[in-house]
C-alpha cells in the first residue's frame, strides 16, 4: 500500500511538475473549447437539416441520420486516427487546410479539434432533437396558424425554446468531451494526460497522472453541480407551470 | 410497470454474470513460482512467476529485436531469450507490453525479465537490475527518403520524434534545440508521423532506423549519434539469483559461438569482440 502512494501521491514530485502539467491542461482546455464551440454549432445544423419537412428535402434528412449514425458509432480514437493518417496525403486539399497551422497550433491540434467537433456534434444532434421534440406540438400549431414559415417557426418559436430544455445533457456532454480530449495524444499532442505519461517515463512514477486528475475534477466538479442547478431549476418551472 | 422493471432488472443481472464468466475464463495463470532445478546446465534455484517458465515482457514490435505476430514472434531478443531459456531449462513465454511502462511493469513483478533492446541507465538501475550487456547499439537520426536534412545540426527549431521512454526521447529532449519533440507510444507510430510530414526526423535507436531503411525505403538513416550504449536484460529488484543465472547462460553463449551465430543472422556481420568479452557470467 505504501508504494501505491509512493507511485501514485509523491506531493514533491507534483510541485515540482506542477507548471508543466498545468500547461498540458491549458491545451487540454483549448482543446476542449474549440472542439465544443464547433459541435454545438455543427450539432445543431444536423438536427435542423434532419428537421427539414417535405419528401424533396428527404435525400437530406437520411444524410443527416446517417451521419449521425456513423459518428455516434465509431469510436473518437479511430476518428483521430483516420483523419491524422489521411489528411496529410489529401492532394486536392490545399496546404492551408490539409496541415493547418493557425493561431500557432499545430496541425496534430487541429485534426484533433476536427475529430472531437464531427463526433460530438453528431451527439448535440441529438441531444437538440430530444429539445425540439420536446417542445410542446401546440407551439408548432401555433406557429403554423400565424402563418410562419418552417423557417421562421423554427428560428422564433421551437429552438429558442428546445436549446434551454436541454442544457443540462449539453453541459454533461460537455464534460464528456473535455474528457475524451485526452485522446488525442496518441497523434502527438500533449495534453495533460500525455503530460503525465511523458514525465511517468522519465521518473518511473505517476503522480503526475494523479496532479492531470485532481486538474480535471477542478474542472468539472463545478460543471457537474451547475448541471444539477439547471436541473433542479427546470423542475421547478415545471412544477409552478403545471395546473 | 412492475413487470417491467423486474424484466429489466433480469437482464441486467444476466448480462452482469456472464461478462463475469467470461472474465473468469480468460487466461489464469498466476501460480506461484516454485523453485525449480529443471535440471538444467546449472542447477540453480530461482523463482519464476510460473514454474518452469520464463515470462518475458517485449514491446513489440521493434525490428530486428522483437517483432512478428503471436505466438510466432521472431527478432535478435527473441533468439537470445530462447538460447538463455534453453540453458536454464526453462520454457519461453513473451508478453507484449507497451514501453514506456515496462520497468514499472517488471518491478511490479509482472515479467520474470525484460528483452525490449533496452538500454542500460543509471536513471533505470535505480528501479530495476541489469544483465551483463549484450549489444552495443546507438542513436541515429532518420528522415524520410526525400528529405535535405544531413545531421543533428539540421534540426535546430524543427518538430522531431522519439518514442516515448526511451533513451533516444532523452537524447532528443536534452541534446537537440528542437522546436518540439513529440513522443509516440510505439516506434512505428514515429515512422508514420515521419512519412506524414508531421516530423522532420525521429531521434531513433540505429539497428532499428538502418533496418527500417533497408526494408522499406521510404526512410533513411543520415547520421549516426554515438552514445555507446548498452543493451541488457531487465529484471526486479528481488530476482538477483534469476539475473545470476541468467548472466551465466549469456556468458556460455557468448563464449560457445551461438551469439556470433545469432548475430551474423540479423546484422550480417561480425559481433564486437567488446561484447563476446563483457560480463563475468556472475
Amino acid at each position: 500500500m505504501d508504494v501505491f502512494f509512493e507511485q501514485y501521491f509523491d506531493i514533491s514530485l507534483m510541485r515540482e511538475n506542477f507548471g508543466i502539467v498545468l500547461e498540458g491542461f491549458w491545451e487540454t482546455v483549448q482543446l476542449a473549447l474549440i472542439s465544443a464551440a464547433i459541435a454545438l454549432v455543427w450539432g445543431l445544423v444536423l438536427a435542423l437539416i434532419r428537421q427539414l419537412p417535405g419528401k424533396g428535402t428527404a435525400p437530406a434528412r437520411w444524410l443527416a441520420i446517417a451521419y449521425i449514425d456513423a459518428f455516434r458509432g465509431i469510436p473518437l480514437l479511430l476518428v483521430v486516427l483516420i483523419i491524422s493518417g489521411s489528411f496529410p496525403f489529401l492532394d486536392f486539399l490545399p496546404e492551408w487546410l490539409r496541415a493547418p497551422t493557425w493561431f500557432g497550433k499545430p496541425d496534430i491540434f487541429w485534426y484533433g479539434v476536427l475529430a472531437i467537433a464531427l463526433t460530438y456534434g453528431a451527439y448535440y444532434a441529438e441531444v437538440y432533437r430530444a429539445g425540439i421534440e420536446a417542445v410542446p406540438h401546440g407551439q408548432r400549431e401555433a406557429a403554423r396558424s400565424l402563418g410562419m414559415s418552417h423557417a421562421a417557426e423554427m428560428r422564433h418559436v421551437i429552438v429558442p425554446q428546445a436549446v434551454r430544455k436541454v442544457i443540462p445533457p449539453m453541459l454533461n456532454d460537455f464534460i464528456a468531451l473535455m474528457k475524451d480530449t485526452s485522446l488525442v495524444q496518441v497523434i502527438g499532442v500533449v495534453e495533460v494526460v500525455k503530460v503525465g505519461r511523458e514525465i511517468q517515463a522519465d521518473t518511473f512514477n505517476s503522480s503526475a497522472l494523479t496532479l492531470g486528475a485532481i486538474l480535471f475534477l477542478v474542472v468539472t466538479i463545478p460543471l457537474a453541480r451547475i448541471v444539477d442547478r439547471q436541473i433542479n431549476r427546470q423542475q421547478l418551472r415545471l412544477q409552478r407551470a403545471a395546473p | 410497470m412492475r413487470e417491467k422493471r423486474r424484466s429489466l432488472l433480469v437482464v441486467a443481472l444476466l448480462a452482469l454474470v456472464c461478462a463475469l464468466a467470461l472474465a473468469a475464463c480468460g487466461d489464469d495463470d498466476d501460480d506461484d513460482g516454485a523453485t525449480q532445478t529443471n535440471g538444467a546446465t546449472q542447477a540453480q534455484q530461482f523463482d519464476t512467476i510460473e514454474a518452469g517458465v520464463l515470462t518475458v515482457g517485449s514491446d513489440i514490435p521493434y525490428e530486428p529485436f522483437e517483432f512478428g505476430r503471436e505466438p510466432d514472434y521472431e527478432g535478435f531478443d527473441i533468439d537470445m531469450v530462447n538460447a538463455i531459456a534453453e540453458r536454464l531449462g526453462l520454457e519461453v513465454k513473451i508478453v507484449k507490453t507497451p514501453f514506456d511502462t515496462i520497468f514499472r511493469n517488471l518491478a511490479q513483478g509482472r515479467f520474470d525479465m525484460v528483452a525490449s533492446a533496452t538500454t542500460i541507465t543509471e536513471e533505470r538501475k535505480r528501479t530495476v537490475d541489469f544483465s551483463d550487456p549484450y549489444f552495443n547499439a546507438d542513436q541515429s537520426v532518420v528522415v524520410p527518403a526525400d528529405s535535405d536534412i544531413q545531421s543533428v545540426a539540421d534540426l535546430e527549431g524543427e518538430v522531431i520524434g522519439a518514442q516515448l521512454g526511451t533513451t533516444g526521447a532523452e537524447y532528443a529532449q536534452n541534446e537537440i534545440d528542437a522546436a518540439d519533440v513529440r513522443t509516440y507510444d510505439v516506434v512505428d507510430d514515429a515512422f508514420q508521423a515521419l512519412q506524414a510530414g508531421q516530423i522532420v526526423a525521429a531521434i531513433i535507436d540505429f539497428p532499428v532506423a538502418k533496418r527500417a531503411e533497408v526494408e522499406t525505403g521510404d526512410v533513411k538513416v543520415v547520421e549516426t549519434i554515438q552514445t555507446d550504449e548498452q543493451y541488457g536484460f531487465a529484471f526486479a529488484k528481488e530476482s538477483t539469483a534469476l539475473r545470476d543465472a541468467v548472466n551465466r547462460a549469456l556468458a556460455e553463449i557468448k563464449q560457445d559461438g551461438t551469439y556470433e551465430e545469432i548475430f551474423r543472422k540479423w546484422f550480417e556481420a561480425d559481433p564486437p569482440a567488446e561484447i563476446l568479452q563483457s560480463g563475468s557470467g556472475g
